[in-house]
This record gives C-alpha cells, structure tokens and sequence, in this order.
C-alpha cells in the first residue's frame, strides 16, 4: 500500500498540489433507558478531519483521522444491552488513494486504515483495559465505474484483521489444577476472537426514470479465527479452525418529490437478507449437550423512512423518520425453556427499531440536532441465564452538528 | 443613491432586452438551426416522429423540434447569427421557434450553456419550468434539476432573466441567480471555473469519506457480532459488585470411565476455578447427556452408569478446596434401614423437573470414604468398614485419612491443637441479607476456624435476586427448583485462607444434578 501510494506521488505532476479539508464535527449529550431504568446524562462527542489532497487532474490522495467518545449508550448497542453503564471510545487514522484517467469512466481506489476501539461496560474496566477493545488493521482495493455520474458500479476487494489486545480464553491461562493435573482441553486457543477477513463487494447505484434511485450490494465475507480450534462431538477440540463465510445482499429505493414550494421530500425504503454459515460448534457442558453448526444464522430486514427538507434548500429544515424491522433465525441451534431444558424448536430473534432526528440549521454546516431512538427485541428463547434477547431500549441525543 | 441610480438602468436595460426589435437573419430556417456535434447517446424527435439517435452531422433542427442527452453525453447546436447552445448529459431540449427576429428554446432538465452573438435587433429565449432567460450578446449556463429548480449562471454579458410569477431581473457578468416555482432568490457571485472544480473535488472526496466509513461499519458489525456470541453463551457476565467475570465451562475426558466438568471465572485481577471429577463404574459413551441425567439415581432399578468416585477442586489459584469421595455403590435408601434418607422426589435431569418417588424403590449412590481438603490438608471427612448402606453408618475421621488411610499429623491435616484429632465441626444456614436471596453456610470447627460460604442468586444483569423471586420458596425442594432459572455465585472464605477467598460464579444445574447441592 505504501508503495501504492507513493508510485501515486510519483505519478503526479509538478503542478501546485491543492489541498482541500473536510470536517465533521458533533458534540451531543443524551440519556439511555433499558427495561425502565434510566443512565446517567452524559454526552457523544465525535470528529472527523480529512485534508483531501489533489495532486492532479489523475491522482488524489485522502488521509483522515477520526475519533469518538460515546458516553450515553445506543439503542443499536444491543449487546449487553442489559447495562446501563458504557463507554465507547474509537479513533481510527486512514488513507486513500483515488486515480482517475482523464475521460475515463472508471476511477481505482485503494486504501489503508488502523482503528482502535475502547470500551468500557464495568466499573473495573479502564480505558484500554476492556476485555473487548479491538483493533482492526484494514487494506482494499476498489474499482468504480461511473457510467452515469453520480451513478455507478462498484467493486471491491478488501482485507481486515481484528484482535482483541484484551481478551485470551481462560482455558489457554489455566492448563494445570493445584494438583498439577491438566485443566484445559489438548489443542486449546488462546486469541480465540481475532480474525483474519477477506471480503468480496460490489454496488450498484442506478436510476429510476429521473424520478427514483435504486442502490443494491452484495457482500461476501469470509472470517478466518486461526486461534479457535473446532468442538468435536465430544466436547473435546479438533485441530481444524472456525472459518465462517457470511454473504449479505441489500437493496434500497429512494424516491425524491416535492410536496409544495416549501416541502421537499425523499422516501426511501431498503431490504436485505444475510446468511452465515460456519464450521464451528459448541459444547454445553452444562448439559452435556453438543450443538452443531452453532453459529449458522439467516437474517433478514426491512426498513422505511421518511426525510422532509423545509425552507431553503441552502440551509433547509431536515426531519427524517425511520422505522426498521429483522428477524435472525439460527437453524441449528435449539432453544432452551426458562430451567435451560433443551426443547425441539430452533431459535429466533426479532427486533424493530423506530428512531427521528431533527436537524435545525443555525448558520451554513452549523445545525442543532435531536436524536431519539427506540428499539425492541424478542425472542423465543426462554432461558436467560446470561443474556436476555426480549427488551426494549431506548435513547436521546440533542446538540450541534458542524460539517465543511 | 448610486445603487439606486445602477438599479433603475439595469431594469431599463432589462427591459430593452426583452421589447428588442428584428435583426437580420437568413430566411432558410432550416439552416438557422443545426445539430453541429454530437458525443454519446444523443436523440432527436421531431413533433410527429419517434426518437431517433443522431447518425450524420451537421444535422438541421427545426422547430417543435427535441434534443435529449444520456449520461456522459452531450452535443452542439450553432445558429446562423453564430450564437452557440451546448447541452450537457442527461439533458432535455426544445427548439421551440427560431426565426430572423425571435430564438426560443425550452430546456426541462440538465445543463446547457449559450454563447450568444450581439444582434441588438433579435431576442433569443431560453425557458426553463420556472424561469424565462432573455438574452443579447452573453455567455450564459442553465441547470434545471428535478422539480425545474433552475440555476443559471452568467458568464460574459447581460442577462434578463423572468420566474413564472412575472418578477424580472438583470443578472450582471460572474452572477448566479436561483429560481424554482417560489419565484426567483438574490443575485449572488457565481462560482468561478477554479471554484466550481474545487466544489466538485470537495463532493468526491466527502463521498469517499462516506463510503469508508460504511465499510468500516461493516468490519465493527462483524466485532460486535463476536463479542454477542460470547454474551448469549454466558462467557462474560457482571457480577453482585458491577465488576466484570468471564466464564467458561467446558468437560474434559481424562480416562475412558471419567469425565471432569471445569468451570473458569476471571476478574480482573483473580482467576478462580471449579472442577468436578467423576469415576464410573464403566467406560462413558462419547455422548455424556444420558450419563448425567443417572447422577442422581435411578428409580426402581440401579442406574446403568453410576459413580464409584469422584472428586471437585475450587481454587483462587492461592488457596484450594477439594473434596474426594471413594467407594461408591447404588443403594436402595427407599428400602434400607435409615428411614431418614429416604427419597420422596427425585430430580428427573431428563425433563429437568422434581417428580414424586412414591413408594417405589430409589437407588442412589453412597460412598464408603470421603474426604474435605483445604490448601491440601485434611480438614474434614469420613469412613466406613463396609459398603455402607446408609449415611448413618459413616464414622467421622479424626485421626486416620478417610482416603489414603495415613495417619493425620500437623502436616496432612487441619488437627485440633488441643485435642490432636481433626476438630468436630457444626453447620448453620442463615439468610444475612433481608429481602435478597444471599444465604450464607456457616461451618464452625471446634478448634475456632470457619468456613463460610455465601451463596448468592444472580440475575441476568448481575443483581442480587430479591426475596419476592422466591416468594414462599427459600428453602427445600422447591428453592433447589428454582435455582435452576438463575446464575449461582459463591464467595468461599475460610479462616485458612488468610483473608482471600474462593469466588465462584456457578450455573447451579450441575452442582444439583450431581448431588453438590443437598
């Protein structure tokens, strides 16, 4: 990638480099309520710089950096949804290059990113000692072919690897009891969460008779665990490694109308189906039960929404609606009643998400916003020993967005 | 004053603009119009014709006459006073008149940009859906979007430009000027050519920033995904205090008649572990469920598989606990002569629910020899001469190891120093905490030590369970039955311990099934 990006250097010409910044800013403070409970106010903070930089007419080069503090939860953070307390704290650095010949119709990308992500969910954790921070070291390549500007087709290639800095199995950290006898499984890992992904996408934007556009993608994504041996039937490890291979497919429609002189309005809806299947099992020791193909999960969804821009359409009025539905079912993995019994049927989870934002502008990129989310899940598992599926959640932000 | 002054002459001017006379034009109208270029898809129809792409130029438009352009497209239209139209892609064009004394022309949608001649007598028109430009001697470009917003630019000259609701203005050189079915806005500065490309550049690189950050979201999906499994399998969880714990539980296979259930639980500063041991009386399939649903007994017959052992160890990775029982054998205690260990209920692991013994016969598994460890020596235990056949036979160790058989000294066992002898132990349940479920179990020892073990239920969320969860049911079978729906903590203190303590957090299931929990 270095050398992508410095060939791109080369390439360019003598003539002065123009350097064009991008900013984004939000600062916004809210609440977080689950189950009736309510968090403490507390605030989102994040931003984004970019001096995009033109070489020449070809070549154009796009450094960012990025962070984020999240100190009220979302209503999207639906892990570990059952607490209150959460601290999110990400930063990612990146670049890219952009290269288009002149009067050509298809324009090559590559790009390079770090980011970190910092969480805190307990009160033992500190910043950097959570047990799921993660970093992701990222590297793509994609090609654009913009047969009618601003429509075009994508594809791309890209490469991901995620490690959790924080999270080793026990099992890995326990190999001997106190009488010296083995207490971990032969084969046991230790980084069992870090990944190696490969993924495969292409999109395509295309327009509908100059009164709609349609956007679909269609992802294919293969996660590597080289640290994650395979359960066996008899609870015991194999030397083979979980490989899942995850294909997602989405499709949206976007409609844009005027309402009268004042109202604009764009209607949009989108759909998508997921599928991910894997090697790995899992062992429940508990009932000494092994459960095949554990994680193997069909998703779909479906969602709607509605923005209204009033006033200028320099500094309009932005109001948008947004309703969304899914369902994941997991075929191969049976429910369990509320004592844990195993029972016949496999298990499904559903969840709908409501939210509206308001963004009111108070001078050109400087806007007010308000936020308000609600979200709701159920499921047909019974047992909740460690983790409920069936709750409802929900939260505000307000505050001012700034972007240049 | 001077801009008042200013105002009033553009209007006249304006105003000359729009009432110009005739100008000499050629009187072929066929010739005073035509298609001069054309690149990518581009479409002409005339009033009774279907759309036909443009093969040969020049091509001569005439009026009523339609021009369309697809996306990258474009194309030239000159006339004979020299004046020059160019249309963008994706554009929709009119010729609606053209003539020595009047051009008119109507564009719906796109870009086009007019170079017109000065000819103070002919008047050339360019409409849009929401404004009318009247032009003389100007550079000009209109973009009319969706909706016939319409943008229009001049470049060189003067511009009279008219909105639907018959409001006019004189636009000057480098003005840009709004106009949609509201009416027309402010004049303001037209974007020059380096600033035009400049915005351009500015959109490219803010839609790049876009779609990184959507792949992005893609690839923390995918961490956050990881990080769901390992909450729905109990793997982390938060404990009575808000700290973390990290649990994993898993069955290891030592020998072919064994298996050993261990349980991990992290904090972060302390690993504590359980394991469970247990010896058959023969070789374990590979599929253990139907094995533990016999751990507890059997009904009317003897179980297939049954205990002839086991031992459980619970550690802080400092201090260790272990129990060791040996000499295991099924026994009828519905049949035998202590009528006090008789079994009314059994817990049927296989539907996971008490049911009722009745007067049937219930074997269960005793043991000849048991023995209680704490940091490695013996603290508690007990023998018998023979296969016991009920608990009251058992004989409480106090100078001879119930396991090995070795003599208990000061460095194998926890011996009473005034006595000599392991010391007599006594045993209190309290529920120290009102209106939570905590129970504590209280073994006093003679010689002054103590074993404490504070059992707490858990919710989901790492909450102390309340009392009314278990309304009427805080003790016997029924709380046993209840156990089972929630998260099972125990804190194990010790006065051997030095103060640490063995903090366990324990699904309850395997500790009842198994018959830890009595």
């Amino acid at each position: 990638m270095r050398t992508f990006l410095l060939l791109g250097l080369l390439a360019a010409p003598s003539c002065a480099v123009e350097v064009e910044p991008l900013l984004s800013l939000k600062f916004l403070g809210g609440q977080y309520f689950f189950q009736g409970q309510k968090g403490a106010l507390s605030g989102n903070v994040s931003a984004l710089f970019a001096p995009a930089v033109r070489l020449d007419e070809r070549w154009a080069v796009l450094p960012s950096v990025s962070g984020s503090y999240q100190g009220t939860k979302q209503v999207i953070d639906l892990v570990g949804a059952g607490t209150l307390f959460q601290e999110q704290m990400d930063y990612r650095v990146a670049a890219k290059t952009v290269y288009q010949g002149a009067d050509s119709l298809w324009r090559l990308k590559g790009g390079l990113g770090y980011k970190l992500q910092l969480l805190k969910e307990t009160k033992d954790e500190d910043w950097g000692r959570g047990l799921f921070d993660y970093r992701t070291l990222d590297i793509g390549l994609e090609a654009e072919y913009v047969y009618r500007d601003p429509f075009s087709l994508r594809v791309g290639y890209d490469y991901a690897w995620t490690y959790f800095p924080n999270y080793d199995s026990l099992e890995s950290e326990a190999a001997f009891d106190f009488q010296g006898r083995p207490l971990a499984r032969e084969l046991v890992g230790d980084a069992v969460l870090n990944t190696h992904a490969n993924m495969l996408t292409a999109a395509l934007d295309v327009p509908l008779k100059g009164v709609a556009a349609v956007q679909a993608g269609l992802r294919l994504m293969q996660q590597i665990y080289p640290n994650q041996p395979v359960v066996a039937p008899s609870g015991q490890l194999m030397g083979e490694k979980r490989t899942d291979y995850q294909t997602a497919f989405d499709a949206s429609l976007k409609v844009p109308f005027a309402a009268g002189p004042d109202i604009r309005i764009a209607a949009c809806a989108d759909a998508s189906v997921s599928n991910l299947i894997s090697n790995q099992n899992s062992y429940d020791a508990r009932a000494a039960r092994w459960l095949d193909r554990f994680y193997n999960h069909t998703q779909v969804g479906a969602g709607a929404g509605l923005q209204f821009l009033f006033g200028d359409e320099r500094l309009p009025i932005e109001w948008s609606l947004g309703a969304s539905w899914s369902r994941r079912s997991y075929p191969h993995r049976p429910i369990q009643d509320e004592s844990g019994l195993y029972q016949d049927e496999s298990l499904r989870q559903r969840s709908w998400l409501f939210s509206t934002t308001l963004k009111y502008p108070m001078a050109p990129r400087f806007a007010l916003m308000f936020n308000f989310q609600h979200g709701q899940t159920a499921s047909n598992q019974g047992c909740r020993l460690f983790y409920s599926a069936g709750y409802r959640a929900t939260n505000y932000l307000f505050g001012f967005t700034y972007d240049y | 004053m001077r801009a008042m002054l200013k105002n009033i002459i553009f209007k006249i001017l304006t105003f000359a603009v729009i009432l110009a006379g005739p100008g000499a034009f050629p009187a072929n109208a066929a010739e005073q119009a035509q298609l001069v270029k054309a690149y990518g898809m581009v479409q002409t129809r005339g009033p009774s014709e279907d759309w036909q792409t443009v093969s040969a130029l020049p091509a001569p438009l005439a009026e009523g006459e339609r021009v369309r352009t697809g996306a990258r497209a474009g194309a030239v239209i000159v006339f004979a006073d020299r004046s020059r139209v160019e249309l963008g892609a994706d554009s929709s064009f009119a010729l609606e008149h053209v003539s020595a004394r009047r051009t008119a022309m109507r564009i719906e949608l796109g870009r086009l940009k007019a170079s017109v001649q000065r000819q103070l007598s002919a008047r050339f028109e360019v409409r849009t859906p929401t404004a009318v430009c009247f032009v003389r001697g100007t550079d000009f470009v209109v973009f009319v979007a969706a909706g016939g917003r319409t943008t229009v630019d001049l470049l060189r000259g003067l511009l009279g430009v008219e909105d639907r609701r018959g409001h006019q203005l004189l636009l000057r050189p480098n003005e840009r000027l709004r106009v949609d079915v509201r009416g027309m806005g402010v004049p303001e500065r037209a974007p020059s050519a380096a600033q035009v490309l400049r915005q351009d550049f500015h959109a490219g690189m803010r839609r790049e920033v876009g779609l990184d950050q959507a792949k992005e979201e893609v690839l923390a999906a995918a961490a956050r995904e990881v990080k769901l499994a390992e909450y729905q399998q109990g793997k982390a969880l938060i404990d009575v205090s808000g700290n973390r714990v990290r649990l994993e539980e898993y069955i290891l296979r030592p020998s072919a008649n064994q298996f050993k259930f261990v349980v991990l639980n992290r904090r972060e500063s302390r690993l504590d572990y359980f394991y469970y041991l247990g010896t058959f009386n023969k070789a374990l399939p590979a599929e253990l469920s139907g094995v533990l649903r016999q751990l507890p007994g059997g009904v009317g017959a003897q179980p297939e598989y049954y205990l002839t052992g086991f031992e459980t160890g619970r550690s802080n990775t400092i201090d260790s606990m272990r129990e060791l029982a040996q000499g295991g054998h099924p026994v009828d205690v519905n049949n035998n002569s202590d009528l006090t260990d008789n079994v009314a209920w059994w817990f049927d692991a296989g539907s996971d629910r008490y049911v009722e013994v009745g007067t049937r016969g219930f074997f269960q598994t005793l043991f000849n020899s048991y023995g209680f460890y704490i940091n490695g020596k013996l603290k508690y235990g007990w023998t018998s001469a023979r296969d016991i056949a009920s608990y009251s036979e058992k004989i409480n160790a106090s100078n001879l190891d119930p396991i090995t058989g070795a003599a208990l000294t000061s460095a194998n066992a926890w011996l009473d120093p005034l006595t000599g002898q392991l010391a007599v132990r006594s045993v209190n349940r309290t529920f120290p905490d009102p209106g939570r479920v905590h129970q504590r179990i209280y073994e006093s020892y003679e010689d002054g030590s103590f074993i404490s073990w504070d059992n707490y239920i858990l919710d989901d969320q790492g909450r102390v369970a309340a009392v009314s969860d278990f309304s009427g049911l805080v003790s016997g079978t029924a709380f046993k039955s209840r156990l089972l729906d929630f998260n099972y903590e125990v804190v194990i203190t010790a006065s051997e311990f030095n103060g640490r303590r063995i903090d366990l957090v324990v699904e309850p299931r395997i500790l009842i099934s198994s018959g830890l929990i009595q």
